[in-house]
């Protein structure tokens, strides 16, 4: 079965390179990858969630619909996406008055699920062809990092946190272990507690990457960048403080990797910290 | 650190209340016998369901981020709901056949939640 990748708000908005490397790297290892069309928004879990589960159940089931339709496997990089969508299928799947209901709606607008449809993270794809990756690797990424998964990406156990790592260090590079490893980026929190998800989330990690040897963080939820690409630009703003050490996407590395040049995928574009360094360093 | 201010999330907030119809601070100077109630969106997400209601994501393309994504290698327009546009419709449908936008008080002319 394809792939269908789910881009979500954030990524074609904020983060083109990102897409753009992704999908580079799918068509480099041959995955049967292309765009889920027509995608909504996930819908946010931690607004709508709060607000009603059902209409969470609703609104996200249109994603997974489209995705039984378009023949495909929803797969996310971005972990509030991914929960959204993982979590939302398990209760249908599990639930047949949910179903029901989210039926119900869906055929008003020529959708349903059948539950024919599956959801997978980006990171279980790479790792499945962690081989291939290897095999492909002709630019060694000989940098220290700090990583950051995201805490969504934890909820369902530690698969994910070691497929990160294992994929990272695949690449050559060497991960930093820092007490923040395991704290949420924030971006929730800035609805409530502004003060706390800029200063005492985010802030702190990108306060201790700047004093530590890392040349960069690596991410790949695209919820939690929109929410670091915030605070540094809150930090700028606000306090006068500029951040150097740039914030770094997995496929961007995965690419580089792979012999693209930086050009390839806009590395430079539309950042609020600039990469030059760490590609001067990683090119060289 | 002292805790202070946050000005991106106070402007944040500033376009949440200006997305609202009814005040209801102002309202219950003027009836102070009216209960006050805690309405279903809080100003701090309305301007993001707003979009959501409006463009079916949280986050708009302009012709910068046009013109960046095919510096970047790819379309001007994602292939969501940004371009693809029955996908949008359907998704409203479905939030006006469930209610949503009704409990969440959205006047959809006027672009703006009553409270």
């Amino acid at each position: 079965m394809k792939y269908g990748y789910f881009l979500g708000c954030v990524m074609p908005v904020k983060m083109p390179w990102a897409e753009k490397a992704t999908f580079l790297v799918a068509k480099h290892l041959n995955l049967p990858f292309d765009y889920l069309k027509g995608t909504l928004c996930c819908i946010r879990p931690g607004v709508w969630k709060a607000i009603n589960p059902d209409w969470w159940l609703l609104l996200t089931s249109q994603n997974l619909a489209l995705a039984e339709k378009q023949e495909v496997i929803i797969v996310d990089s971005c972990n509030g996406c991914y929960i959204s969508h993982y979590e939302c299928l398990e209760e249908i799947k599990n639930n047949p008055q949910k179903l029901l209901m989210v039926n119900n709606y869906l055929e008003k607008i020529g959708l349903k699920i059948e539950l024919k449809v599956d959801v997978k993270h980006f990171l279980e794809i790479l790792y499945e062809n962690l081989d291939k990756i290897k095999k492909n690797i002709v630019r060694p990424i000989k940098i220290k990092a700090i990583r950051h998964l995201g805490c969504h990406g934890r909820k369902h156990g530690e698969k994910l946190p070691n497929y990160f790592d294992e994929i990272i260090k695949s690449l050559g590079i060497e991960i930093i272990d820092t007490p923040y490893d395991r704290m949420c980026c924030g971006l929730l929190l800035y609805l409530s507690d502004p003060y706390t998800s800029v200063y005492k989330r985010a802030g702190l990690k990108l306060e201790y990457i700047e004093k530590s040897d890392a040349d960069c963080l690596i991410f790949i939820c695209s919820g939690c960048y929109d929410q670091f690409d915030r605070v540094v630009r809150i930090y700028k703003d606000e306090k006068g403080i500029e951040f150097k050490k740039p914030i770094i996407h997995l496929s961007e590395l995965l690419a580089l990797s792979f012999g693209y040049k930086p050009e390839d995928f806009g590395m430079m574009y539309y950042r609020s910290i600039s990469p030059i360094n760490l590609i001067n360093k990683v090119i060289s | 650190m002292k805790e202070e201010k946050v000005k991106a999330w106070e402007k944040l907030l500033e376009s949440g209340i200006k997305l609202t119809i009814f005040n209801q601070n102002e309202e219950s100077q003027l009836y102070p016998l009216r209960k006050l109630f805690r309405p279903s969106a809080p100003n701090i997400v309305k301007p993001a369901l707003q979009r959501d209601f409006e463009i079916g994501l949280v986050y708009p393309i302009d012709k910068n981020i046009e013109e960046i994504r095919e510096k970047c290698g790819l379309d001007r327009i994602p292939p969501t709901a940004h371009l693809i546009k029955e996908s949008l419709y359907n998704k409203i449908k479905i939030i006006e056949e469930a209610g949503i936008k009704d409990e969440l008080m959205y006047d959809k002319e006027k672009k703006k939640f009553y409270y």
